[in-house]
């Protein structure tokens, strides 16, 4: 586990940390579901293709997390991991690790209305990626 | 980008109810105002809600200050609790993060014509009635829309579900904008928040939202009680919701259109969540139309549980149980209206994050049944406090574009809610003052803790010294219906 859940007077945010970027959107993945459901409460049975194309990796972050409340939202299905590669042009592709939500299993987190761009950072350094952002309850 | 730290220097006190945030960056294009007492100021300063105030009078064209209302906390961007009005016929920019992802998620008042002592042996079965009607919770909803259904949602609001069988003819009327902003166009929303939304209208979701029966328990102002309808011992239901998954999405949407908007028109703010738009530019007429859309959907939704309400109400006390919608008010929203500024009228975008609009006796906007007492106002305590009714004065008018607070405020964080109590211990507190509760997350219970909210009495003490309310109606929660 890379990640922490950050304080907030009326909302949460996650600081996630890997190697690399993949590495890193990963683990901000596994803190969201972490809030979402109940740390440790999902697991990544399955896989969802996805692909982000976004201008910048500020936004690919917000659309990556948001993504996963829309299928969770829409489709049932909770993401807690990701198996992503990124491309010179800052595109992400590969695919969401998850399992279709269950509300007795996954029952202890908070809903989550969004994901913000408020103190939004994507911090590269030699030893790894550092994300953080913060969460609308 | 760092937050924005406030020097002890530019806080300055004015009186006892305000302060004052002299500018002191040279990006900020007014200074701010902050209705707090000295009880309420510190946490204000804590948690880095008046650098916020400072963040959002930096915005192009902002009109006065930069204000937030004494149940402020933290936001993103904005605080919650902040008002912020932009010249709408200049150089104003509207920005999605002065009215947050929950689009007009906001409060009505439903008045019975029942006394909530005669009612007491049947209330815990009206409440699990109204919780078995009316969803509950993450995702959960009511029945699937179709195009056509949801696109009436989007374009008519409260007075669509009226149209549709969920409500009575007056009760538009008795809604904030008559339920429906003219602006609205469901072309603006995107297939995603449709995709949310579609399955949702008529549920109340999770947080903070609520559903609580409530006894007045008080009576101040006699003729504002009486146009509300309003006695002592009355049986009122408060409902507290938003626009749910499509509300989120459209923002979510938007501050992502908005972030390449403000490149191109050459806007920097010191907070991404801030992103904005010129109000006539393309992308600021898109989301005002997609965020009145929004709003729509949210005055639909409150409608239909209302009707949900008033079936549960009279299938325990009969067909001729009369329960009215009081008013029903908007707490994230953004609007164009007309103010005095500097003695000349002038049309703002005025938006209210986390606050009311509260406007005073004699505004055309009123319904006639409000016109000459002011606008009802409805500050939800928690679960476990009062709640208070009250009405906009001149003096809300004039200084705060006619804006007070929306509640008590959170005071504490949920991770600390959570080491503090658990939620049989705040089901044992509630229940020990005769509250009772259906709630359909513990750990949503915990983290609502009564505690976890700053004092009522002291917000509404507030706006009423600061002159900005004048105080109607006490309300005591008898039962609790939480996500």
């Amino acid at each position: 586990m890379s990640f922490r859940i950050l304080e907030h007077t009326a909302d949460l945010g996650l600081e996630a940390w890997g190697s690399d970027l993949s590495a890193a959107l990963d683990q901000a993945v596994a803190a969201l579901a972490a809030i979402l459901a109940g740390e440790g409460a999902a697991q990544g049975l399955e896989r969802r293709a996805i692909a982000v194309d976004e201008p910048d990796v500020d936004a690919s972050v917000v659309a990556l997390l948001s993504e996963c409340l829309y299928l969770l939202e829409v489709e049932g299905w909770l993401a807690c991991g990701a198996q992503l590669s990124v491309d010179g042009q800052g595109r992400i592709q590969g695919n969401l690790l998850g399992e279709p939500f269950h509300s007795t299993r996954h029952g202890e987190g908070v809903a989550v209305k969004a994901i913000t761009w408020h103190q939004l950072s994507v911090v590269v350094q030699p030893g790894g990626v550092t994300i953080t952002t913060y969460v609308d309850c | 980008m760092k937050p924005v730290t406030v020097p002890s220097s530019a806080v300055v006190r004015l009186d006892p109810w305000r302060v004052r945030i002299e500018p002191f960056r040279p990006d900020m294009r007014g200074p701010g105002l902050v209705f707090a007492s000295d009880r309420l100021l510190p946490a204000l300063e804590r948690d880095g809600t008046l650098g916020q105030v400072a963040g959002v009078a930096t915005l192009p064209g902002l009109v006065g200050a930069s204000m937030a209302m004494p149940d402020a906390h933290q936001g993103y961007g904005f605080p919650i609790g902040g008002v912020a009005a932009t010249d709408a016929e200049g150089e104003g920019v509207i920005s999605p993060g002065g009215v947050g992802f929950d689009i007009n998620c906001g409060v009505r008042l439903l008045a019975t014509d029942l006394a909530a002592d005669e009612a007491g042996p049947r209330l815990r079965s009206l409440l699990e009635a109204i919780f078995r009607r009316v969803p509950v919770g993450v995702g959960r909803g009511g029945d699937d829309l179709s195009k056509r259904q949801l696109d009436g949602a989007l374009a008519g609001g409260a007075g669509w579900a009226v149209q549709q069988g969920h409500g009575l003819p007056e009760d538009a009327d008795h809604c904030e904008s008559s339920g429906a902003m003219p602006q609205a166009d469901p072309a603006a929303v995107s297939e995603r928040a449709k995709a949310r939304g579609r399955g949702q209208l008529g549920s109340l979701g999770a947080g903070n939202h609520f559903i609580e029966l409530q006894r007045v328990e008080r009576v101040e102002h006699g003729p504002a009680a009486e146009a509300m309808g309003l006695f002592v011992g009355q049986l009122v239901v408060l409902v507290h919701t938003g626009s749910r998954g499509l509300g989120h999405q459209v923002c979510t949407d938007q501050v992502g259109l908005m972030q390449q908007a403000m490149k191109r028109h050459g806007l920097q703010v010191p907070d991404r969540q801030l992103a904005c738009a010129p109000i006539g530019s393309s992308e600021g007429r898109h989301y005002l139309a997609a965020m009145a859309a929004a709003a729509n959907y949210a005055w639909a939704n409150r409608q239909i549980i209302t009707h949900q309400v008033r079936q549960a109400v009279a299938e325990h006390f009969g067909a001729a149980t009369h329960t009215r919608l009081v008013y029903d008010l908007a707490h994230n929203i953004a609007k164009l209206e007309r103010h005095q500024v500097l003695g000349q009228e002038h049309l703002l975008c005025v938006h209210r994050k986390g606050a009311t609009r509260a406007f005073a006796a004699g505004h055309p906007e009123l319904p006639a049944r409000y016109r000459d007492v002011g606008q009802p106002v409805f500050i939800p305590g928690s679960m476990g406090t009062a709640s208070w009714v009250l009405v906009g004065t001149p003096q809300a008018m004039a200084e705060s574009w006619g804006s007070v607070c929306h509640g008590a405020g959170r005071a504490m964080s949920r991770t600390a809610a959570r080491k503090q109590t658990n939620a049989d211990a705040v089901m044992a507190c509630l229940t020990a003052q005769g509250i009772r509760v259906q709630a359909g997350s513990k750990r949503g219970l915990c983290e609502e803790a009564p505690e976890s909210y700053k004092d009522v009495e002291s917000v509404v003490e507030t706006v009423v010294g600061a002159r900005l309310a004048h105080r109607v109606a006490r309300l005591r929660p008898l039962g609790v219906v939480k996500g």
